[in-house]
């Protein structure tokens, strides 16, 4: 077996094995809490859902930024930041849509304009302009070094955007439910948590590999797919015509 | 249990699985159509 | 550098001047935009006026992404985009100029508005020295963001539906730091303003820097 698949796989039954451990502690384990009652589970999905969503697209803006330094460029780097920000794409989603789900019981409504759901909010749709310009048909290179540029564009601009808005909500605080400070957890709530890290980390790492992998392998398709398709179309004036192949896109 | 524990368990674990599927199987297709090449 | 932006903005701005597209376009959609406000919320319960900074700043957005469609649409015809690479210009001094240009007709177009949101509003103004300085610095970033993205999405297809999903994200922080300075000029207590300004500062500084570094490589292929 490869390096890669070798790791893979190794990602693969750890990423498994974590998710059993932290639902475990998470719906079994954990007892419900005195402020949050049964709601502090969801510790285990939230929190680390944000978390990695920022490691996501945190590389792919350093992957950006290797690909657009003339020095360090290699298609691998923009290939890897593509895969990395369409799994923050869901990672994020997913943050606002847990974010929901505990803000609903807990403080009866669906949204609140927290500084840090928003800056969530703002980062997804970043990063969903980013795939949009990824899908745009057009010259490998050219399309790579825009969708670099706007990722740094993106990346630089977070922590401004947190800091305005958190600004803003501390002025219009009437308006806003403060999301629960991070007081200390107890170790029960604390192992939840960190398991559930530990889970979506891995699952990240491991989906990272396939979705490089299919990132490589649609390249390769579309230079050689085209190659093929030009060497098919000259046969076919020195043969008699063949019905077509169903095209390889 | 919690309808809303139950649904941000279910949620995350369902999108997630879903995506992973999708992107193993355009990984096999896609590996499927490419003409044979020597391994790298 | 400056005199290729000088030599840049000044072919922006005469196309414009013959052409009369922010004029005689844009600046009637935006004061119909702040007609549309005012039939959405309820004239007479006072919220026009209590929003108008809000509003006013909206209004500001969405012509500022019409006219940077504009500005780089002018590019798109007759293989003007090949004509500026092969000028010789200074790729940053091109995206100054087209910024600048931006920049200048935005303002007019601020004081359109402004003047809009004064008659149709009823809104009153106090504050002018930070109402003024909030409005070039936001003007300064809006325009070069949008300056920017204008060049990421040049020569697309899409770009009509890209490039707000491109800009507004970005932008939507000025927007918040416009409006609360704007308000609190308003609102006659400046002090906060200020420091909502020095905010919209640090944007149009980012903005401009990436502008300046990136759009050589963004003009460089087609």
């Amino acid at each position: 077996m490869t390096r890669t698949a070798l790791l893979s796989r190794f990602l693969g039954v750890a990423t498994l094995l974590a998710v059993i451990a932290a639902v475990i502690q998470g719906l079994v384990i954990m007892g419900p809490t005195i402020e949050q009652h049964e709601y502090s589970r969801l510790l285990v999905v939230h929190p680390p859902l944000a978390a990695v969503t920022f490691v996501a697209f945190g590389v792919t803006a350093l992957a950006s930024l290797l690909y657009l330094i003339p020095r360090t460029r290699r298609r691998e780097w923009d290939q890897l930041a593509g895969a990395s920000a369409e799994i923050g794409v869901v990672l994020c989603a997913l943050t606002l849509v847990t974010g929901s789900i505990w803000g609903r019981p807990t403080w009866g409504v669906w949204w609140t304009w927290d500084a840090r759901i928003t800056t969530e909010a703002l980062l997804l749709a970043l990063f969903l302009g980013y795939l949009a310009l990824r899908r745009i048909p057009s010259d490998v290179e050219v399309r790579s070094r825009r969708c670099a540029i706007a990722a740094l564009i993106a990346a630089a601009d977070m922590p401004v955007v947190h800091y305005a808005t958190s600004w803003w909500q501390t002025l219009h605080q009437a308006n806003f439910r403060l999301l629960q400070p991070d007081k200390q957890l107890d170790p029960p709530q604390l192992l939840g948590m960190m398991l559930g890290f530990l889970a979506v980390v891995l699952l990240y790492g491991w989906l990272l590999i396939h979705r490089f992998q299919v990132e490589q392998l649609e390249e390769r398709l579309d230079r050689e797919g085209l190659a093929q398709a030009l060497t098919e179309r000259r046969a076919e004036g020195l043969m008699p015509p063949v019905p077509a192949e169903a095209g390889s896109r | 249990m919690n309808g809303y524990v139950a649904a941000g368990y279910a949620i995350p674990a369902a999108v997630l699985a879903l995506y992973a599927l999708r992107v193993l199987r355009r990984g096999r297709a896609l590996r499927r159509t490419l003409p044979r090449r020597p391994q790298s | 550098m400056w005199r290729d932006a000088l030599l840049m903005a000044g072919k922006d701005l005469r196309v414009e001047a013959r052409s009369r597209v922010a004029i005689g376009q844009v600046a009637p959609f935006a004061v119909i935009v702040l007609v549309l406000f005012a039939f959405a919320l309820d004239p007479s319960r006072g919220i026009l006026v209590k929003a108008a900074a809000g509003l006013f700043w909206v209004a500001v957005l969405f012509s500022a992404l019409l006219t940077v469609q504009r500005s780089f649409a002018i590019e798109a015809a007759d293989g003007a985009r090949d004509g500026l690479r092969l000028s010789g210009l200074d790729p940053a001094g091109i995206f100054l100029g087209k910024a600048l240009a931006v920049a200048a007709e935005l303002f007019v177009l601020e004081i359109v508005l402004g003047a809009g949101v004064v008659v149709l509003y009823n809104a009153p103004i106090h504050g002018y020295l930070l109402l003024l300085a909030t409005c070039v610095v936001a003007t300064v970033g809006m325009a070069s963001a949008g300056t920017i993205y204008g060049g990421l999405a040049v020569g697309l297809r899409v770009r009509e539906t890209l490039l707000p999903l491109l800009t507004l994200p970005v932008l939507a922080p000025v927007l918040l730091a416009a409006t609360e300075a704007s308000q609190a000029a308003l609102d006659g207590v400046p002090g906060q303003g200020v420091a909502w300004l020095r905010l919209l500062g640090v944007f149009a500084a980012i903005y401009l820097t990436f502008g300046v570094l990136a759009f050589g490589s963004l003009l460089e292929e087609s």
